[in-house]
């Protein structure tokens, strides 16, 4: 298991430098500087721009300024962000904690309702129950995120305001609330754009999760189950759903980087500060220190999603356990026997 | 006692020069709130990206909003120790309340000397003092119509090479340290000095220094006499403590704690700031000029226009200062909800460019005037006005926005004119092909219109021109572009035509920036326009102090550019904020709609639940 785990540490590290590097060639191509849209004033003087540029090394030849981008890297100094006018540090710093309680938030609600409506559908099967709940799961399958975002705002908050209009917290009077008010206006706040990113993949999940049950209804396991008396539920949650759970357990960590990178549109309906919305906005700003530090995290993501993944499937898997542990062994005795 | 303008000289001030003798153009009329445009249609504002109309329905928005003052108010029972009973401020009786402005963009900085955008100008006004004011006139040439701030008074020398500023013995920096003429000279010299880079460092070219002769005294000196003196000396810079800036290196002031963390000397102080979320201001109840009537001015900050109309319209905003016409009569539709036009001063314009190849060439197409003058005279600006804005702008006769100083009504524009502009072309050798598309020798007369992507109404203008010029033989390819990029293809004169929009702060001096030979290498005259003669008309005009005489040199100046027709000037919007009717507002002024906010109040019957917070809540919530 150690060996595995140094052995991804290592791919995602190399991953991550490649993507970096890649996208830091790539947006340095791009047209535009980023002091260019900043300074849209005719009353700046084009020698203030000129000394900005020196300022942030955007007058040095490409190479030199990749080498004073990793320097900086390798000192923990992601550089410093021109249109935020602060160390890049601190926009990711502000802007991780939203995006991961967004994400997260959304990633067990949907999983939570995937399985749950999977469940229902197997128990129901060839039912009305499970035609409508696969109907329903396919239509919101096809929905594009920014449309339902853009609906669902003007559905509750503003033909049914029941819920805010966007932010993660309430800028008049959150200061002044107590820990139970405080918590309460941020899930008022999280309700919706959580729920908007969760109904989504959870109808995929659902009809995931429902073609791995049905797979497993007719294993052998679940016959003896039967014949000992046990009920269409037991046998359904106890006994089908932790093998069929095995290729969704894969999704859980594969969709961490999912929910983070599909939460952009989500982020911008709903004004959510998170990670995505500070890297759209980076894009259109030419933000370049930004851009790099959104596809570093966006790299770290993937490669611990995926990591994730991996470490939950061979938890629920003791196949998997033995096998790497026979792999493990092996290695040591071989070490021994040298 | 300083001298307002209006009221005359204070006994004792001694006034010269250029002080008293000039007359302040008319101040610009603004309509009454009651009265409204009569179809909604397109606004054009660059601060606002991407406009888009929101799908809104008809809906019940007045449950809503008892909604959502129930919950507010229920919050605030969970939230016990929230000060409820903190009620109205010490100090006026009438004080109290909370205006919350939605904003599309984010505040980016908060430090005076850096802040371009609209949302960082409006933070700076409302924390930062100035040592004078313009007033609602916004006369930029002498110092009429000027409203003391900082300065109490003020006067001129004989030769009006200095201007003498007496300081308010009782201002004070929001730490409680008083604003001395020590802080006056230090933004002066942060201002021009050359590693900080302070963007309006070139508006105090001509201030050759500031001295001190005393704790309360600062005097500017003059390098030369020109219109616009105290206007540079007093406009362009917020006065920045000396106090807690000296000691920062200019290369790390954006990263400083003060950025961060502001303290002003205006009547609001500041109070938090959650990036990409939040900016809290509070009343400074000790302020020099009194208590503002409102408690709190709370920023919101939203990703994009949608999401900011979208909080208006929920009640979780008391105004948004640019609703799209698509919108307005959404807003109308509301009861809490009133609409307020206001002059916006800019003016868009389509831009040619008369040199390439970074300057070097002459352009194929634009460095001939008859073309340039007959594309013009094709263009129905009215049209286009019309059919973008609906009521909601002007067409502009010349490059400046009504009631600015430099503002000329009477200002030649070519005519719209398709015949004598086809006539013009033939004679200019464009014969039409079989395509209709003129063409003269091999050159075909087709270019590429560039229009940035963040603006819908440049967008719809751009292609309204490429109709209009289709009728004469010419073949336009709109080009929409990222700000980015179009500001680089700008910088390096890499462009064919452009639709542009500058917006001024009404000073005469924008001419120079924008037009003249030198601005193409120091300023924004990124088309290359060149006319020596437009040139010395423009410089004389800066630097006459006779209002009659420069009047009279402006307009000989605009006839030169109309004959030239670098550029076909559009519109001026007219922009409309959507204002919760609880709120008793100040008027509007058009270069800074929040220019009174100190003065706008809340009836205590008309009161909010967050208009009750008051501003003991944040300290108790601070001690918790």
């Amino acid at each position: 298991m150690r060996s595995f785990v140094v052995r991804r540490l290592v791919q995602a590290v190399t991953v991550a430098a490649a993507v970096t590097t890649l996208t830091f060639v790539l947006i340095h191509l791009a047209p535009g500087d980023p002091l260019a849209g900043t300074m849209d004033d005719p009353r700046v003087a084009p020698s203030v721009r000129a000394h900005w540029r020196q300022v942030y090394g955007l007058d040095r030849p490409l190479p030199v300024q990749y080498v004073r981008f990793l320097t900086g890297v390798a000192r923990g100094d992601l550089g410093f962000s021109v249109s935020y006018n602060e160390p890049v540090i601190a926009v990711i710093r502000r802007a991780v904690p939203n995006t991961l309680m967004l994400a997260g938030t959304a990633l067990v609600l949907s999983f939570a309702a995937g399985i749950l409506i999977a469940v229902i559908q197997v128990r129901r099967e060839g039912t009305l129950t499970d035609r409508a709940l696969g109907a329903i799961s396919l239509g919101l399958y096809s929905l594009p995120d920014f449309w339902l975002a853009q609906v669902a705002l003007l559905a509750f908050s503003y033909w049914l305001p029941i819920f805010p209009a966007g932010g993660t917290i309430d800028p008049v009077i959150h200061p002044y609330l107590g820990p139970a008010a405080a918590a309460l206006d941020r899930v008022r706040h999280l309700v919706l754009p959580a729920v908007t990113l969760a109904a989504l993949t959870a109808a995929w999940i659902a009809r995931f999760q429902r073609a791995a049950l049905l797979d497993v209804a007719a294993d052998d396991y679940l016959r003896t189950a039967r014949a000992k008396g046990l009920s269409e539920w037991t046998i359904l949650v106890r006994h089908a759903l932790r093998n069929a759970l095995l290729p969704v357990i894969t999704l859980f960590g594969l969709s961490l980087s999912a929910f983070v990178s599909g939460a952009v549109f989500v982020e911008k309906v709903f004004g959510w500060p998170g990670i995505g919305s500070v890297a759209v906005d980076a894009v259109g700003a030419r933000d370049y220190p930004v851009i790099i530090a959104c596809t570093i995290i966006g790299s770290i993501l993937v490669a611990a999603g995926s990591l994730i993944a991996d470490l939950l499937y061979m938890l629920a898997d003791p196949r998997l356990r033995r096998a790497e542990g026979d792999a493990d062994g092996g290695a040591t005795s071989a070490v021994a026997g040298a | 006692m300083a001298d307002s303008g209006d009221a005359g000289p204070a006994p004792g001030v001694t006034i010269g020069g250029l002080g008293p003798s000039f007359v302040a153009p008319l101040p610009i009329s603004m309509p009454p709130a009651s009265v409204r445009p009569i179809v909604p249609a397109s606004s054009c504002h660059p601060r606002v990206a991407s406009p888009a109309p929101l799908p809104i329905a008809r809906a019940g928005g007045r449950a809503g909003g008892r909604a959502r003052r129930v919950v507010c108010a229920a919050l605030m029972v969970l939230g016990a120790g929230c000060g409820g009973s903190g009620g109205i401020s010490a100090g006026r009786a009438d004080a109290g309340g909370t205006i919350v402005v939605a904003l599309a963009a984010d505040v980016r900085n908060l430090l005076p000397a850096y802040a371009i955008s609209t949302q960082d100008q409006m933070v700076a006004d409302l924390m930062f003092d100035r040592l004078a004011d313009p007033g609602d006139s916004l006369n930029t040439v002498g110092d009429r119509g000027f409203l003391p701030r900082l300065a109490e008074r003020w006067s001129w020398s004989a030769d009006s090479l200095s201007i003498t500023f007496h300081l308010d013995p009782r201002a004070r920096w929001h730490d409680g340290v008083p604003v001395r003429a020590t802080d006056v000279r230090f933004t002066y010299r942060l201002f021009t000095d050359t590693t900080a880079a302070v963007p309006a460092a070139s508006q105090l070219a001509a201030i050759d220094s500031v001295t001190t002769p005393d704790s309360l005294t600062a005097t500017f000196w003059f390098k030369h006499r020109y219109p616009e003196q105290f206007f540079d000396a007093t406009y362009q810079m917020h006065i920045c403590p000396e106090h807690l800036l000296r000691g920062i290196p200019t290369s790390a002031l954006l990263a400083s704690a003060f950025s961060k963390h502001p303290v002003g000397d205006g009547q609001f102080r500041f109070a938090s700031w959650t990036p990409g979320s939040a900016l809290e201001l509070v009343a400074d109840t000790m302020n020099y000029r009194g208590r503002p009537k409102l408690d709190r001015v709370i920023l919101s900050i939203s990703p994009n226009y949608g999401a900011a109309m979208a909080k208006l319209l929920a009640g979780d905003a008391d105004l948004f200062e640019s609703v799209h016409p698509d919108n307005l009569s959404e807003v109308r539709r509301r009861p809490d909800l009133t609409t307020i036009p206001y002059d916006d001063p800019s003016y868009g314009f389509l831009w040619f460019n008369l040199r390439t190849a970074k300057g070097t060439r002459p352009h194929p197409l634009f460095a001939d005037r008859d073309l340039r003058r007959a594309l013009s005279m094709a263009i129905d600006r009215a049209a286009i006005v019309r059919n973008v804005f609906d009521t909601l702008a002007y067409v502009p006769p010349g490059p400046f926005p009504r009631g600015a100083s430099n503002a000329d009504p009477s200002a030649p524009a070519l005519p719209y004119d398709t015949m004598r502009a086809d006539r013009l072309l033939d004679s200019a050798g464009w014969r039409r092909g079989s395509d209709g598309i003129r063409r003269k020798g091999a050159r075909e007369l087709a270019f590429t219109l560039s229009v940035p992507t963040s603006s819908k109404t440049r967008q719809q203008i751009a292609v309204l021109i490429q109709d209009q010029l289709a009728h004469v033989g010419a073949r336009v390819t709109v080009d929409p572009m990222e700000m980015p990029v179009l500001m680089q293809r700008l910088e390096g004169h890499d462009f064919d035509a452009v639709l542009q929009n500058w917006r001024t702060d009404g000073a005469m001096d924008d001419l120079r920036q924008t037009w003249t030979t030198d601005a193409v290498r120091h300023g924004a005259n990124y088309g290359d326009y060149a006319n020596p003669t437009f040139d010395a008309l423009v410089d004389s005009a800066l630097t006459t102090s006779d209002p009659a005489r420069v009047h009279e040199l402006l307009h000989r100046a605009y006839t030169i550019l109309d004959n030239d027709a670098p550029a076909v000037w559009l519109y001026q919007p007219r922009l409309v904020a959507g204002v919760h009717r609880r709120l008793h507002h100040a008027p509007f002024r058009p270069d800074a709609w929040w220019a009174h906010l100190a003065d706008w109040s809340v009836p205590v019957a008309d009161r909010l639940p967050r208009d009750n917070i008051g501003l003991t809540a944040r300290t108790t919530a601070q001690a918790q």
